[in-house]
């Protein structure tokens, strides 16, 4: 990995700053298209101007470059500050699954897949929990059983983030009868317009019908080159998205900004006439909360370092933390805004949909800082509970002896 | 900056760790916890052979040349080895006058204190009482004494943050200087109560007490780090050697949890110290507030950690005879001396400009 020097960074900064600036809205014909298309079309101008997906190879769509965690940072955080719709679609396909084929994939499917999923195209959900397989994502039971025309599949998804709204999704489904739990699994793509897949919505604590789904296939037959990997190794493909879904989660960019939100939320609430944050106990909190938002932030300063000298895996320990970390650090965003907004935070949210990471409210609007009391509870769970990460911590960091695991 | 450790500051921190493990094990700390020892001076002068008295002066005076991201991670180790006798607060005032000292005061003290020859300490402001609780000041203008001073038994020079802002030098060959031994709960740094006639107090010109105290909270930061990783350490060894209910208590969910939570608060607050460490070396006047920041999270998480480890290692480690003991004060010391979180985490805000 080449590193920039700081000057270049700040050339880089500032372009990434106009970019925000001139880019979006668009303008022309592209901006009488519908919203989704629009988000496509702007996709596709930052890609070609260079900022997003910068190390995906040119020939899947990507800006060909060396990867640069740095540059990266510094380009998410403009785009996290400004208005552009770079969070717009899911990052299932983008951030995970494309690293993930990077490593596992075929060319064909590389080909296939890469370039419209970068531009927002193909828009997946993540199909890998069950009713019965949750924490124990081994036990999964939906079967796809290879015939003549292809996989055919069979068995119920649930909490599937976006399933009636993505084109496609990704997920692990057994295949070998005979191997036991995770080796007898594959990792399959399917298309959610295949015929006999039913996705239903269901409804969230804070009223959301736009979350997530329960997704049932019936008899649903997908081509046999829809796997990624071989057969009965999709519990390797499958740790290799969900590495990428760590790391994203570790982006600092969102969480900074995350914060400052709540800082312009405490300036602009008034308490007795003034403005909240001159209280003692609100500002110090709200130090305390910056704490741990630095401990994240310097966490990946030093990931970066450690990167550009080649010595990443360094790090491979303590950024087991970052999961937990980022968790804890929203909890507390969420605590402490329910407390500023005071009896608005009981009025039903406004924008039903999660107001997960990427789209806390910019300005100061009460009602959207409610569901963040919610969202910051779908951190905990999502993407492996924190009970499951505090057992990695305890068994892979610290080598404390294993835990019961499941049977058969 | 480069969050990073050059292979030069990697190769000191092993060798001050490889030392310490050597000669400060836990039996060398309790001697002074059951002896009326304040000063080793066999530990003392293993410490000057290798050159630990002199960190960060200049190579012209005899030290090692070095900044404080070296300090700081000197200051991990003597934190891990609850090693006696402020060694941290003999390198922050060698520090202080390579820095702020004029030519002449440069020259006249340096070497002495590079080599260890001399001891130096800190006189520092503490909590004022008699006011809001997050202010610090001196008691008046016309302080003759200070409370607080570690290692002013032995030390032939005393660094003191004067009220208005200004740090000056008090030497002991020059004046009177009247101690007493206050009873300390961390016998690792006892402290002493100094009475002084403050006319004797020459000022170094060219360095301020928040300077003064980036540094000094810097390496309180690191200390505690140290210690609480050390802590998080031991306690794991111990969930997985004590057998309860025929298995090792470290396989008991609760246990594992607890213990996964202590390596996250106190591992993951590694960057705060680094980062105070390194804006300090970039410009020392710019750094105050990440050193009050890692001050106040990385000794508030280390404190829940040593309450922790002593809950998990049951009975034995609520008595003296237990390790844990000599960390747990180790920390008390490192949270409450030099401002307490909530002073710091308020003089963040205040830094930041949040409350105009
Ligand atoms: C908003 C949201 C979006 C989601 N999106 C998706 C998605 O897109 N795709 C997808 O596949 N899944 C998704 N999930 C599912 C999520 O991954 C699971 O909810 C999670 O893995 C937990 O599984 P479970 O719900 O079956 O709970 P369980 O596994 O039954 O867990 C219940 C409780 O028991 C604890 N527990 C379980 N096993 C252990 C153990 N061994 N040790 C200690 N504690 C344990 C858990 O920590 C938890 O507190 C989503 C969930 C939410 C809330």
């Amino acid at each position: 990995m080449k590193d920039l020097s700081q000057e270049n960074y700040d050339v880089m900064r500032s372009k990434a700053r106009d970019f925000c600036a001139t880019s979006w809205p668009l303008s022309g014909p592209e901006a009488d298209l519908p919203f989704r298309e629009q988000v496509i079309c702007w996709q596709k101008h930052a890609i070609n101007a260079g900022f997003l997906h910068r190390s995906v190879p040119a020939e899947y769509g990507g800006g060909g470059m060396a990867p640069d965690i740095r540059a990266e940072m510094i380009i998410k955080r403009e785009f996290a500050e400004s208005d552009v719709p770079y969070l717009e679609s899911t990052p299932n396909g983008p951030q995970f699954l494309v690293p993930a084929l990077l490593e596992c994939g075929t060319e064909t499917q590389n080909q296939k897949y890469i370039e419209r999923t970068l531009t927002g195209e193909f828009d997946w959900c993540q199909g890998y929990s069950e009713p019965n397989a949750g924490s124990d994502l081994a036990a999964l039971s939906s079967r796809a059983e290879l015939t003549n025309d292809g996989w055919l599949i069979n068995g119920q998804k649930i909490w599937t983030s976006n399933a009636h709204s993505a084109n496609m999704m990704f997920g692990v489904f057994r295949t070998e009868k005979d191997a036991k739990r995770h080796r007898g699994v594959s990792f399959l793509i399917v298309p959610m317009d295949t015929p006999g897949i039913l996705a239903r919505p269901i409804k969230t604590m804070h009223g959301s019908v736009d979350d997530i789904c329960e997704v049932f296939f019936d008899d649903v037959i997908v081509p046999a080159e829809n796997i990624v990997g071989e057969r009965g190794d999709g519990w390797r493909v499958t740790r290799s998205v969900l590495k990428y879904e760590r790391l994203w989660l570790a982006d600092t960019s969102v969480v900074r900004v995350q914060f400052n939100r709540l800082l312009t939320l405490a300036e602009q609430t008034l308490r007795g006439g003034r403005p909240a944050i001159t209280d003692p106990h609100i500002r110090q909190t709200l130090s305390e909360i910056e704490a741990w938002v630095r401990c994240q932030e310097l966490l990946i300063e030093r990931l970066i370092a450690a990167e550009s000298h080649g010595a990443g895996e360094q790090l491979d320990g303590e950024m087991q933390f970052v999961k937990l970390l980022a968790t804890k650090t929203q909890d507390a965003v969420a605590q402490l805004a329910f407390d500023l907004i005071a009896e608005s935070g009981l009025l039903a949210p406004k924008g039903a949909e999660l107001t997960t990471l990427q789209n806390l409210p910019k300005i100061v609007s009460e009602r959207r800082w409610a569901n963040a009391f919610f969202a910051s509870l779908a951190n905990a769970l999502g993407g492996g509970t924190s009970n499951m990460q505090r057992n990695a911590i305890g068994e892979n960091l610290l080598g404390l002896p294993r835990d019961i695991r499941g049977a058969g | 900056m480069d969050l990073w450790l050059s292979e030069d500051q990697r190769l000191i921190q092993e060798s001050c760790r490889n030392y310490l493990d050597a000669e400060c094990q836990p039996r060398v700390v309790r001697q002074a916890y059951d002896t009326d020892l304040t000063f080793d001076r066999r530990l003392w002068a293993g410490i000057q052979e290798v050159g630990a008295t002199g960190v960060a002066i200049p190579e012209q005076f005899g030290g090692l040349g070095l900044g404080m991201m070296e300090l700081a991670l000197l200051s991990e180790e003597l934190g891990r080895h609850a090693t006696p006798f402020f060694l941290e607060g003999h390198n922050i005032a060698g520090l202080a006058i390579a820095l702020g000292g004029s030519p002449k005061q440069r020259d006249k003290l340096l070497p002495g204190l590079a080599s260890g020859d001399k001891v130096a300490t800190l006189a520092m402001l503490t909590m004022d009482r008699s006011r809001e609780q997050t202010t610090r000041s001196t008691p008046s203008p016309s302080a003759d004494r200070l409370y607080f001073v570690p290692l002013a038994d032995v030390a032939d020079l005393f660094v003191v943050e004067l009220g208005d802002g200004r740090v000056g030098i008090l030497e002991r060959d020059g004046t009177e200087v009247e101690v007493r031994a206050l009873d300390s709960i961390d016998c690792s740094r006892k402290f002493f109560e100094i009475t002084f006639d403050p006319s004797a107090i020459d000022v170094l010109p060219n360095i301020s007490s928040d300077v003064l105290s980036s540094a000094a909270l810097t390496v309180l930061a690191a200390d505690a780090f140290g210690a609480a990783t050390r802590l998080v350490e031991e306690t794991t060894v111990y969930a997985k050697t004590r057998r309860q209910f025929g298995f090792p208590i470290g396989q008991f969910q609760s246990v594992k949890h607890q213990l996964a939570e202590l390596a996250l608060s106190a591992i993951s607050t590694r960057g705060l110290f680094w980062d105070a460490a390194m804006s300090f070396d970039n410009d020392p006047r710019a750094s105050l507030r990440s050193a009050s920041m890692a001050k106040a999270h990385i000794t508030q998480q280390s404190m829940y950690v040593a309450r922790q480890s002593v809950e998990l290692h049951g009975g034995i480690g609520f008595t003296w005879e237990c390790d844990v003991q000599l960390f747990f004060k180790r920390i008390m010391f490192d949270r409450n001396y030099l401002g307490t979180p909530e002073f710091h985490r308020e003089r963040c805000a205040t830094l930041a400009g949040w409350c105009k």
